[in-house]
């Protein structure tokens, strides 16, 4: 067992010592001119994973180191069944030469997996530029051979950058004594003498004392030149903020951290914090404001404006308030102009050009409408703000210009038609001597009874069209349902008739009786009784049934015209023989279809 | 006695001028009036009228929200009331949000003033007419001899009676829309319109004062509103007035 692990422990050296690993350098070009770069680069290939730190930029006399970029790839191929794996690592480093002559670009060593390497070295030849295109600038101090980062840029001529050499994240207030409500900005630069990569803002801590809005947030870093501590800096604007402080004497600004990605012979992250920075807040003088001081704190410039001065009755006039300057502009509402004879005028309408809502130009409209002709002045506004400079209030007062307003004449009202409908002055009031309720007709009875009334008639006349077709369509059916009618009226009546004892049960039941038979035979209304019943004979109506209805008519003929020809006790029996007429001629048109 | 009627014809337009310069009343005659309306008004008097007149005087006395409010609620009752909608418009292109308001293609302006012409009251008459018409309609083809051409009584029958449709429905909505108004003025100076109702959620605007919007939700202390621009967002019930209470 021992000797498995031995034999084990022997083939794994083997294999490691085995990778094998090369590193090459190369240069993009041998001559280059003094306006070009040279990029040098180190490549390190192995067969399996490698450790290794990044390799140093190196030392060129004669040219400034300006950038690094390092990439990183693997692959795996198979060939005759066997499994091949190759890492690459490369490093490119970017040079400018800063004169003319032939440059040693030295061995470089490189340590992969604890082993050395070395790479060759390479003699660079650099030449005057040419054809008009411009050299670099020479720096103003001699380029620190043993700094890779010795910047030939002009921004860092005259810097000793070995002197400096670090990083840090500074606060600026605007202004490190303001008053009670007066805008300050305070700007975060990230200062620093080497490459910055990126800048990674991770906190901001507030402090009480103030309220906050974001000023301005730049989306890269814009370097600037810029002397701290009577050293020579590169300065990239991180953030700048509004404080609107809201208690007085001594408060903390915000405190912003992050990461910055530098350049140290390789990348690395450096976390940065601003230092604690304070204002001091002053209390508005007590006492002293102005009637019409909303609260505006800052350094304003008024100006006012009024076209045109001379219009036509009926014409707008337009008054222009400017503010300009530096200030919590949110507390400078608009004023509203005071009401002046012969004059309306709208409410303030603000147009803003503001940065951060503290700074740039707020513009205020009035439209002024004259009422009347003549020469009327122009309605008078008053504001008042806080001078953060002097330290005093201030107060605006509008001028008093006049406005000529000359009658109007044919071409104002051509002018009207052009501008369409919209409106330019005031409705006047409507005489009135009373008010009444507004009747909505929907809620009136009128309303609703028209509606029923138009659909009752709408109804009676479709009702009505429909009997109409009926009687061409179908005359039996038609006939029948008239007779039918005619029996029911008559037939209710001589009930009642008959229950009040009434001789009128006779006529009643004898016209009711003739006209149900005539509508029902088609039997002409100018037949008297007699011919009716003659005519009814002659159709295929059973004997006994004429017989019993001849006898009835008789009854009744002797009851209406007979003195002394009605009996009251026998009603009921001749109610009983009406009915047994009418079921009998019913149930005959029930049998024969209603056919004569 | 040519003379006399030259005289008068010349003094007429004079005295016409002078009625109507004495008939402009003074800022303190503004709120006499107001305050004289308000009296009325406050006995439960529902007049497009009185509506109109208040507003003019609230907007002669620089209350322009509440005089925005009165001309709305002067043509809720009546949308034909043509003063009110001028002074309305009027007011609207004063105030601070005017550019929040769309601006109509001429069609679409013109069908709108046509839909504010039909008021409810123009609108039961136009149904009561076509009700009596297709009704008309109806009675001539139905009884129109069988043997005849009924190609005119239909006709006139399904324009009468698709009018009729249309017309009922444009009343039933604008009934509908009477009683359930839900059109808001912004009463406050500066208003902060934020996405959630609650005081620390996000900021969307600022809002100001006359602004016309339209509650769509109401919760709590809070409505949903939805300017005429068609944003929404959440501010405090008390920042606005409603025009149906």
């Amino acid at each position: 067992m021992k000797r498995a692990y031995f034999l084990i422990l022997l083939l794994l050296s083997y294999c490691v010592l085995n990778a094998e690993v090369r590193v090459l350098a190369s240069v993009s070009k041998l001559r280059i001119a003094l306006d070009e770069q040279l990029t040098y680069t180190i490549r390190i290939v192995g067969d399996d994973a490698f450790r290794m730190d990044d390799p140093e930029a190196p030392r060129i006399t004669g040219m400034a180191f300006r950038n690094m970029l390092s990439s990183s790839s693997s692959s795996i191929s198979f060939s005759g069944g066997k499994r091949s794996r190759e890492v690459t690592k490369e490093y490119q480093y970017v040079f400018l030469p800063s004169k003319p002559g032939v440059f040693n670009i030295p061995v470089q060593s490189v340590k992969v997996d604890g082993r050395l390497y070395s790479t060759k070295a390479f003699k660079i030849e650099v030449v005057s530029a040419q054809g008009g295109r411009a050299a670099i600038p020479t720096p103003a101090v001699p380029n620190n051979p043993f700094d890779p980062f010795s910047w030939d840029d002009e921004a860092f001529g005259g810097m000793d950058n070995r002197a400096l050499g670090d990083v840090a994240l500074i606060c600026i207030p605007g202004s490190r004594r303001v008053y009670k409500g007066e805008p300050v900005v305070i700007s975060y630069y990230l200062y620093s003498t080497q490459a910055v990569g990126s800048f990674q803002l991770e906190a901001e801590d507030d402090f009480p004392g103030y309220g906050k809005s974001v000023y301005f947030q730049p989306n890269k870093l814009d370097y600037e030149k810029a002397q701290l501590k009577g050293k020579p800096y590169l300065r990239a604007l991180i953030k700048q903020l509004v404080l609107l402080p809201n208690a007085t004497g001594q408060i903390q600004v915000p405190q912003l951290s992050g990461s910055a990605r530098v350049y140290d012979y390789g990348y690395q992250n450096r976390q940065l914090r601003s230092e604690p920075s304070f204002i001091q807040v002053l209390p508005l003088p007590a006492g002293k404001a102005p009637a019409s001081f909303t609260g505006a704190i800052g350094n304003f410039n008024v100006t006012e404006s009024l076209t045109p001065r001379i219009v036509k009755l009926g014409e707008a006039v337009t008054y222009r308030l400017t503010i300009e300057g530096r200030g919590n502009f949110n507390q400078f509402t608009a004023p509203e102009l005071r009401k002046a004879d012969g004059i309306q005028s709208s409410a303030p309408q603000i147009t803003d050009n503001l940065n951060g809502g503290v700074d740039g130009k707020r513009t205020v409209f009035y439209t002024i409408i004259p009422e009347k002709e003549g020469n009327l002045v122009q309605p008078e506004l008053e504001f008042s703000w806080f001078d953060s400079g002097s330290g005093t209030y201030k107060t605006f007062r509008s001028g008093k210009a006049t406005i000529t307003v000359k009658p109007g004449n044919v071409l104002s009202y051509f002018s009207d038609m052009l501008s369409g409908d919209d409106p330019r002055e005031l409705r006047p009031l409507l005489p009135r001597q009373q008010y009444h309720n507004y009747t909505q007709y929907p809620a009136t009875v009128w309303w609703w009874l028209i509606i029923i009334l138009t659909l009752v008639a709408g109804g009676f006349s479709a009702f009505l069209a429909w009997e109409s077709s009926l009687r061409t369509r179908d005359p039996q059916r038609y006939s029948l349902i008239m007779s039918q009618r005619i029996l029911n009226r008559y037939f209710k009546e001589a009930q009642l008739a008959s229950q009040s004892l009434s001789v009128d049960f006779y006529s009643l039941a004898e016209a009711g009786l003739m006209k149900f038979l005539a509508e029902k035979y088609k039997l002409s209304g100018r037949l008297s009784n007699p011919e009716k019943l003659e005519a009814l004979a002659n159709l295929s109506i059973p004997e006994e049934d004429i017989e019993l209805l001849r006898s009835f008519i008789d009854k009744c003929q002797r009851a209406r015209f007979m003195p002394g020809g009605m009996d009251a006790s026998v009603l009921g029996e001749d109610l009983g023989m009406l009915q047994t007429i009418v079921r009998s001629f019913i149930r005959k048109n029930r049998g024969t279809g209603g056919n004569a | 006695m040519k003379r006399l009627f030259s005289l008068m014809l010349i003094l007429l337009p004079i005295l016409v001028f002078a009625a109507q310069k004495s008939a402009v009343p003074g800022h303190q005659d503004f709120r006499k009036e107001l305050a004289e309306l308000e009296a009325i008004k406050s006995k439960g008097v529902q007049s497009p009228d009185l509506y109109y007149n208040i507003g003019v005087c609230q907007a002669r006395l620089n209350q322009e929200s509440e005089a925005i409010l009165s001309f709305l609620r002067c043509l809720n009752l009546n949308s034909a009331h043509k003063p009110a909608r001028a002074n309305l418009e009027y007011l609207i292109s004063l105030s601070n949000d005017s550019q929040l308001y769309p601006q109509r293609q001429f069609i679409s302006s013109q069908m709108l003033d046509l839909y504010d012409w039909f008021s409810i009251n123009r609108s039961s008459l136009a149904v009561l007419i076509l009700l009596l018409l297709s009704v008309a309609c109806m009675h001539w083809l139905l009884h129109h001899h069988q043997d005849r051409e009924k190609g005119l009584p239909i006709l006139l029958l399904i324009v009468c009676g698709v009018l009729l449709l249309s017309f009922n429905s444009l009343l039933i909505t604008k009934v509908y829309r009477m009683n359930h108004n839900r059109k808001a003025v912004i009463v406050q100076g500066s208003v902060i319109m934020r996405a959630e109702q609650q005081p620390e959620s996000r900021s969307i605007r600022t809002l100001h004062r006359s602004l016309i919007v339209q509650v769509a939700q109401q919760e709590g202390d809070w409505a949903r509103i939805i300017l005429p621009n068609g944003n929404s967002g959440w501010v405090k019930s008390s920042d606005l007035e409603r025009v149906s209470k």
